[in-house]
């Protein structure tokens, strides 16, 4: 670390002996600053090239001459100068018929977008800058067609065109960052590092990376140190907060109506079997039960009664948890760096820190990152590169906060929504949690220590700290003994390392509650099995990967001949260890802790459970994944127009279980491309600047699918209610010899055009996926003793097209960009040859399952069938055999083709329309997200939920209660008792799907850009606001239930922000 | 130019690295095929489907429990179904779970086969454990899902399906009664022979466990002989009983594992707690009134509240759904049972009155004496009864012993369905005694349903 610091405060001081400075900004014709444009001053060697920013620097002798500035994609300028003192602003022109040269990479290698036949996607740094985030996936959301994200389940589920396996763990895209797969947390890159993102689509794109390319790869490429006679600093920082979450979006029942519901349940004599229990002592009784008892009993009068009910009537948990719990989020962002470089020598070095007050009390956490990157070349020949990342992420939370989905436990659910945290004069009130709080409080004159839990003082008692520490390095060599011809060497190395520690301090209620739980109590007397103290858990996982990458390039160009051919092979190694364990009677200002008795079973005070050991809590783990892999590609192209590809890579891993022979696994991809704006019969159409026609049919696959002719076990630790503590092994699979890989075939068409003096560009195209021999598990005679086996039981096909199409335009003094993207993508199983289950397996649940069926879509949507509700009792009706039933058994145990198949959970349309417009420094951008064509089932009142543990629902409000309802409500009638049957055929009946077309404003975004001059330096950045997230603007359902995040409504971020180039 | 050489060479040794080496390292520390005796050990250890296995079926129909209204009507369909004998086969777990334990059973065996492994000792032990708990499992399914097979009797009729391999592709059909009941006994007293004397913890299974298992099979087909010889070689190794006298009768769990001297093995079944342990379910009033005041049964074992009474005397120590392993008290029953039936009816009265002794308060009980042996039996039975409550014996003892009228009774639920009150009733030797085998794996297995 020290070394590599000093050698680049050596290299800046060799940078710094200028004599007459020169600077000035490269824009192009729009104001975008333009980068790598080369600036020579002609009659010298001085030469420089500009920057991210377009700045440039040149150190002269004389303070007048000419300026040459060239770029690929721009004609080239001449300029004269005769005042060093200002600096100089140059507008490129675009060239009439050249488009943006876009080197994209493919982690193997880089090339040119335009000339490559393969389908990728291209975000470059300016896009990347326009969001803020935290992580660098967040910051693709919308930017490209293809790429979906999935937000139904609470985090983002990323997939490129539809889905090609049915493992839903293997479902999202490979993300390679810098040329290796990515084996460590996303979260440990800082966004501000990546230069750019490039996104791989179909088979040519991807099969390089073979059986680990099947949904797609996504590379990430960092920033690097430039060949630049200037150094440079930048810095950029942002903050972004978001107001406290709206706890409201689970539609719970209101309070109003919960009372009115525990009325009726205590007259229907709901209560008494277990209020009469005798196992009272471990049952959850409400505030207002327990009253009605009392009054019953002749404890409490009828007044006094109606006057508590009254004033609980008002209460709502939400609000006083809102207060109490949660805050604003506040995040800041800041991020510097430093280039400098020779044309030999060249570094980067960058720091980020970011920190978070999360929007729930007690949490924060913080993000460090450092990078330094360096290329030496050390003769024409030799070139080495390295490059080293450091990130430490530090997370700190409060445990045990009460929430939104407090559970009660003691046989109830989510807590009545008249809970109180507070009394009116301040102080902190008990809830229950467990037990009857009744009991509870009845032991106060025990030795026992304190057994209530009064969830406002216990804040901040029990909590949690996680570290993570990640470290990437790698070094490169690269080789070019010969003209055309090169060769390589990579190793990289990640490792990465968590620490967390959880604990639970003396005084919280999770001890007090242990202890109390394991004291046997005498009178006065009172024998402790467990030590008073703190309860610490602390874990550590580690990974590990190494990678050794060989590789060999050629590329020549005779005549009208262009070749470029790489071979290579690479080894790969991950392993992960993780540890735990549990310490009680913990010190945490000693570090001391206690230890205890793990081996014998002792009582529960006052038979609140059965004898029981105290909990132990040791972890181990570890894990090894290898691949061995060897690769080629090679690319030719005639006359400039003609283009054909092909690539080919074979597999080979210690995936458990496989066979020698079934190690390797071929697969290759081919390509071509014709260039036809180039063809002598087109170049004299003006009106088009460019025009390409590509088409490319490939393999690649998915790994993890092997077969075992062996029954496979798997080692488990044994449990603390375990009547013996012996090690034990269940059985994991069933021996399982015909299983085959999974194979993607996609074929590719695609259409690039720019038309009118690149006023129009886009990009339309086509894919077929075909996804055979997809593993997944299926179901099975039970009598094998299990009810699923794992079988390559289906065939994909996933059809569709994306279009994307932008537009430049310029009036007066503004200048805009808009640009739409529009993907259509539906996966159908094609063949099935699993067997199918009853009718409830597909219509219970959320279709968050993939859920593969014979000309179904994945994630498909099933309802049973609803007939209205019955006039006279409001009961909900369904329809068996073609006729109208209340048989809800039969109802629900119908079979799979009588059930209404709507579609699937998973948009098949989606895209984005980005708008940009400049007025002289002022920017203005929004994104908007549309996602239509799918379904999605919301979530309703069912009543045996609500009776047995409270989960209720807003729609009770608009329950059927009165012959004539039904003609405008579909919510059923209360009933008592409830029926279970009933209120699950309800809620999955097709009353309550809706379609999920949304449209979403994503970002917002004003900037302004700046430039300061100080003395012979100019200082030039922006500032900018931003706001992304919030409600959706429009959503196709009349209730206005958004889709997409369903019961956690995403909140609206504001952002303030500052970057400074220097 | 050297360097060239150099890189070449370094990617060919790249290539020729002994990538089958490189590629052979485990992948995990948790699962991996079984190779060695250790391994199977560690199958055989796993208490939840080792020791828990049994199904619900056996406690589910029987008059030792009830519901109340709110409790038949939140129950779930299939349990519903299986509680008011109307079953549509749509409870999977009664079958698969102790199909899991067959499997397991047929691994460990396979691989037995398969390892070369210089330990007969532990060989022995393991293959009689799977050889146990195979046996068991075909006997606890028959129990549920074929009719009663009655020994010396014709026995025409459909038996189980007879799983000897762990092999998922390999289809069988429903083997006959007889074969289906051969197989068990082969199993079982194969694993009689095999078994140690004594095993090292109480969830693992011995010569006793075998023999008292056996004993408990061949009373329930009426071969009291062999009964009675098992039963003989089981209390062989323990006969201590635990005298209700010297247990805490307010404890809330008054039995613990290492407090009961009559515990030999421990098993149970946690899927009846569906049916048995909800806050709704209560011991059948009819059960409860057997005990007589000075009965300790009455107060160690059960909690009344005003809702009813509540059976907490689980020899498991903890909530499960019935306890299903082997006990002292058990064993006595049967021995007085074999020799009621064998005439022996002095013997048979004191195994009786030794056990009753222990269950009585001090001076509450005085020595029962009979002259004739069918009171002796009654009276056996009805302590049968008394003491095998939620034990999973009492629909064994049904089947068996509605065969006579004598011993015949109907079982009744009292159910309000749809606010309409209903009295449903178990004619003995009704065919609802046999239960339907579960829709799934008829369905895909395409066996022969049970009658109805």
């Amino acid at each position: 670390m020290k070394n590599i610091l000093t050698l680049t405060l050596i290299v800046f001081a060799t940078s710094l002996q200028a004599q007459i400075k020169l600077i000035g900004q490269v824009v192009d014709s729009t104001g975008h600053s333009v980068h790598n444009a080369s600036i020579e001053v002609l009659g010298t060697t001085i030469k420089a090239v500009s920057d991210i920013n377009g700045g440039f620097s040149l150190s002269l002798s004389k303070n007048q001459g000419r300026l040459l500035i060239k770029h690929l994609q721009y004609d080239n300028k001449e300029l004269s100068f005769d005042n060093t003192d200002r600096p100089i602003l140059v507008v490129l022109k675009q060239h009439m018929r050249k488009i943006d040269e876009v080197q994209v990479s493919t982690g193997y290698q880089t090339l040119s977008k335009e000339r490559s036949t393969g389908s990728f996607e291209f975000v470059d740094q300016k896009t990347l800058e326009a969001r803020s985030t935290y992580g660098i996936i967040e910051k693709l959301e919308g930017l490209v067609p293809g790429l979906q994200f999935d937000n139904r389940t609470g985090k983002s589920i990323l997939n490129i065109r539809g889905i090609a396996t049915l493992n839903s763990l293997q479902i999202q895209p490979l993300i390679v960052l810098d040329n290796f797969p990515y084996q460590g947390d996303l979260s440990n890159i800082n966004p501000n590092d990546i230069e750019s993102v490039t996104i791989l689509k179909d088979a040519a794109a991807s099969s390089i990376w073979g059986a680990r390319a099947g949904n797609g790869v996504i590379v990430l490429t960092s920033k690097k140190a430039q060949e630049s006679e200037k150094w440079a600093l930048s810095y950029s920082g942002n903050i972004n907060t978001a107001a406290r979450p709206n706890l409201y979006g689970r539609n719970r029942i209101s309070t109003n109506d919960f009372i009115d519901v525990e009325l009726f349940l205590f007259n229907n004599k709901f209560y008494d079997a277990t209020y009469n229990n005798t196992r009272r002592n471990r049952y959850v009784f409400s505030p207002v039960v327990d009253m009605l008892y009392k009054n019953k009993n002749n404890t409490l009068s009828d007044e006094n009664l109606e006057r508590a009910i009254a004033e609980l009537r008002g209460v709502n948990y939400l609000d006083e948890l809102s207060k109490e719990i949660y805050r604003p989020s506040l995040r800041q962002q800041h991020h510097i760096s430093l280039t400098s470089g020779t044309p030999k020598l060249s570094n980067l070095i960058a720091i980020g820190y970011d920190y978070n007050k999360g929007q729930r009390i007690g949490s924060n956490d913080s993000r460090f990152t450092a990078k330094i990157s360096n290329r030496y070349k050390i003769n024409e020949k030799i070139e080495t590169t390295v490059g080293f990342n450091y990130s430490n992420q530090s997370d700190d939370a409060y445990l045990e906060v009460i929430n939104e989905t407090y559970q009660t436990g003691g046989g109830k659910g989510f807590i009545y929504p008249y809970a109180r945290l507070r009394d009116e004069y301040g102080n902190a009130l008990a809830v229950p949690r467990g037990y009857n709080l009744e009991y509870i409080e009845s032991l106060a004159s025990t030795p026992l220590l304190d057994w209530r839990y009064v969830p406002l003082d216990d804040l901040g008692l029990s909590y949690s700290n996680g570290r993570q520490n990640y470290v990437q390095g790698q070094v490169g060599i690269e080789l070019k003994p010969l003209k055309g011809f090169n060769m390589s060497g990579t190793y990289n190395f990640e490792r990465q390392l968590l620490n967390s520690t959880a604990i639970n301090g003396e005084e919280s209620y999770y001890v007090r509650d242990m202890v109390n739980k394991f004291s046997q109590v005498n009178g006065n007397q009172i024998i402790y099995i467990l030590p008073q103290g703190a309860i610490r858990y602390s874990e550590s996982a580690e990974m590990q990967s190494h990678n050794l990458r060989g590789q060999a390039n050629y590329s020549n160009m005779w005549k009208e001949h262009q070749i470029t051919l790489l071979v290579g092979s690479e080894l790969s190694h991950r392993e992960t260890f993780a540890n735990g364990f549990r310490s009680y009677g913990y010190d945490v200002k000693r570090k001391t802790s206690i230890p205890v008795d793990y081996v014998n079973s002792y009582p529960i005070y006052g038979g609140l459970g059965s004898y029981s050991r105290i909990p132990s809590g040791d972890l181990f783990n570890s894990s090894i994944q290898r691949f061995v892999s060897f690769y080629g590609n090679i690319g030719y192209n005639y006359k400039s127009r003609y283009g054909l590809s092909f690539s080919t890579r074979k597999d080979a891993s210690n995936i458990f279980g496989v066979k020698t022979n079934d190690r390797w696994n071929p697969l290759w991809s081919a390509g071509a491309s014709w260039t036809l704006s180039e063809e002598p019969w087109l170049t004299n159409e003006k009106w088009i600047d460019r025009l390409v026609l590509r088409a490319t049919y490939g393999h690649s696959g998915n790994s993890g699918g092997g077969a075992n002719p062996l029954p496979t076990i798997y080692y488990v630790p044994p449990s603390s209610n375990n009547i013996s503590l012996l090690q034990q092994a269940d059985v994991a699979r069933l021996s399982n010899p015909n299983l085959k890989w999974e194979d993607v075939a996609t074929k590719n068409l695609g259409l690039d055009f720019s038309l009118f003096d690149r006023a129009v560009s886009g990009q339309v195209q086509f894919y077929h996926k075909r996804s055979t021999d997809l593993i997944s598990e299926d179901f099975v005679d039970i009598t094998t003793g299990l009810s699923t086996i794992i079988k390559n039981v289906a065939s994909i096909d996933g059809k569709g097209f994306e279009i994307s199409l932008a537009t430049t335009y310029s009036f007066g003094g503004f200048s805009g960009k808009t640009t739409l993207h529009g993907t259509k993508s539906r996966s159908v199983v094609k063949v099935f040859n699993g067997n199918i289950g009853l009718g409830s397996t597909y219509a219970n649940g959320n279709s968050t399952a993939l859920t593969p069926l014979p000309d179904k879509e994945l994630y498909p949507v099933f309802s049973y069938r609803f007939a209205g509700l019955n006039p006279d009792n409001g009961n909900p009706r369904g329809i068996y055999n073609g006729e109208v039933s209340e048989d809800y058994a039969k109802l629900l145990y119908d079979s799979l083709q009588n059930l209404n198949y709507h579609g699937t959970a998973l948009p098949p349309y989606y895209g984005s329309l980005i708008q940009e417009l400049n007025w002289g420094d002022i920017n203005l951008r929004f994104l908007i997200t549309y996602k239509f064509g799918h379904y999605f089932k919301k979530s309703t009142i069912n009543y045996n939920a609500l009776f047995t543990s409270w989960s209720g629902h807003t729609d009770f409000e608009q329950r059927w209660k009165q012959p004539g309802d039904e003609l405008f409500t579909d919510i059923p009638s209360m009933i008592y008792p409830a029926i279970a049957n009933r209120d699950n055929f309800f809620g999955s009946s097709d009353a309550n799907i809706l379609e999920g077309g949304v449209i979403r404003i994503k970002d917002i975004r004003l900037s302004y850009r700046l430039q300061f001059k100080y003395g012979k330096n100019t200082l030039r950045g922006q500032v900018f606001a931003s706001t992304n997230g919030g409600k959706p603007l429009w959503v196709q359902n009349k209730y206005g239930i958004d889709p997409e995040y369903i019961n956690r409504p995403p909140q609206k971020v504001y952002s303030l922000g500052i970057s400074l180039n220097f | 130019m050297k360097t060239i050489y150099l890189v070449t060479g370094l990617l060919i040794a790249f290539s020729l690295i002994s990538c089958e080496k490189f590629l052979s390292e485990n992948a995990s520390n948790v699962d991996g095929i079984p190779n060695s005796l250790k391994d199977l050990r560690y199958l055989l250890d796993y208490e939840r489907d080792v020791n828990l296995f049994y199904p619900a079926t056996l406690e589910a129909g029987t008059d030792d429990y009830c519901l109340n209204e709110q409790g038949f009507n939140g129950l779930q369909e299939r349990f519903k179904g299986i509680y008011i004998w109307q079953d549509k086969g749509l409870s999977q777990s009664n079958w698969l779970v102790p199909y899991r334990l067959i499997t397991r059973a047929n691994i460990v065996l396979e691989t037995l086969e398969r390892l070369d492994d210089k330990n007969p000792v532990l060989r022995k032990q393991l293959e009689g454990e799977a050889l146990f708990l195979r046996g068991t499992a075909f006997f606890y399914l028959a129990q549920s899902f074929c009719h009663p097979y009655r020994w010396g009797k014709d026995n025409r009729g459909l038996g189980l399906v007879l799983r000897l391999d762990s092999d998922v592709e390999i289809v069988i059909p429903r083997a006959s009664l007889e074969d289906t009941y051969v197989q068990m006994l082969t199993d079982l007293k194969n694993a009689l022979d095999l078994l140690p004397e004594y095993s090292e913890y109480i969830t693992r299974p011995n010569k006793s466990t075998a023999a008292a298992m056996l004993a408990r099979l061949y009373l329930a087909i009426e071969n009291y002989e062999d009964a009675e010889k098992m039963v003989d070689i089981a209390l062989s190794f323990n006969d201590k009983l635990l005298d209700y006298n010297s247990v805490d009768s307010l404890a809330a769990y008054p039995f613990t594992v290492n407090g009961n001297p009559e515990l030999m093995y421990i098993a149970g079944s946690s899927d009846a707690g569906n049916y048995t342990m909800g806050r709704n379910a209560f011991v059948a009033p009819k059960a409860y009134e057997l005990y007589e005041p000075n009965d300790l049964r009455k107060v160690v074992c059960f909690e009344k509240s005003l809702e009813g009474v509540k059976f907490k005397g689980s020899y498991y120590g903890t909530d499960v759904g019935y306890f299903s392993g082997i006990a002292v008290n058990e064993l006595y029953l049967i021995k007085a049972e074999c020799l009621a039936r064998g005439k022996e009816l002095a013997n048979s009265t004191d195994y009786l009155n030794q056990l009753l002794q222990k269950r009585y308060k001090v001076n509450g009980f005085i020595k029962l004496s009979f002259n004739n042996s069918d009171d002796l039996l009654k009276r056996i039975l009805l302590e049968r009864r008394k003491e095998l409550i939620f034990r999973g014996i009492r629909w064994m003892d049904l089947r068996r012993l509605n065969a006579y009228p004598e011993h015949a009774i109907t079982l009744e639920r009292e159910i309000t369905r749809n606010s309409i009150a209903e009295t449903i009733r178990l004619e003995p030797n009704s065919l609802e005694y046999t239960y339907l085998i579960p829709i799934e794996a008829v369905k895909f297995g395409h066996y022969e349903q049970n009658q109805r």
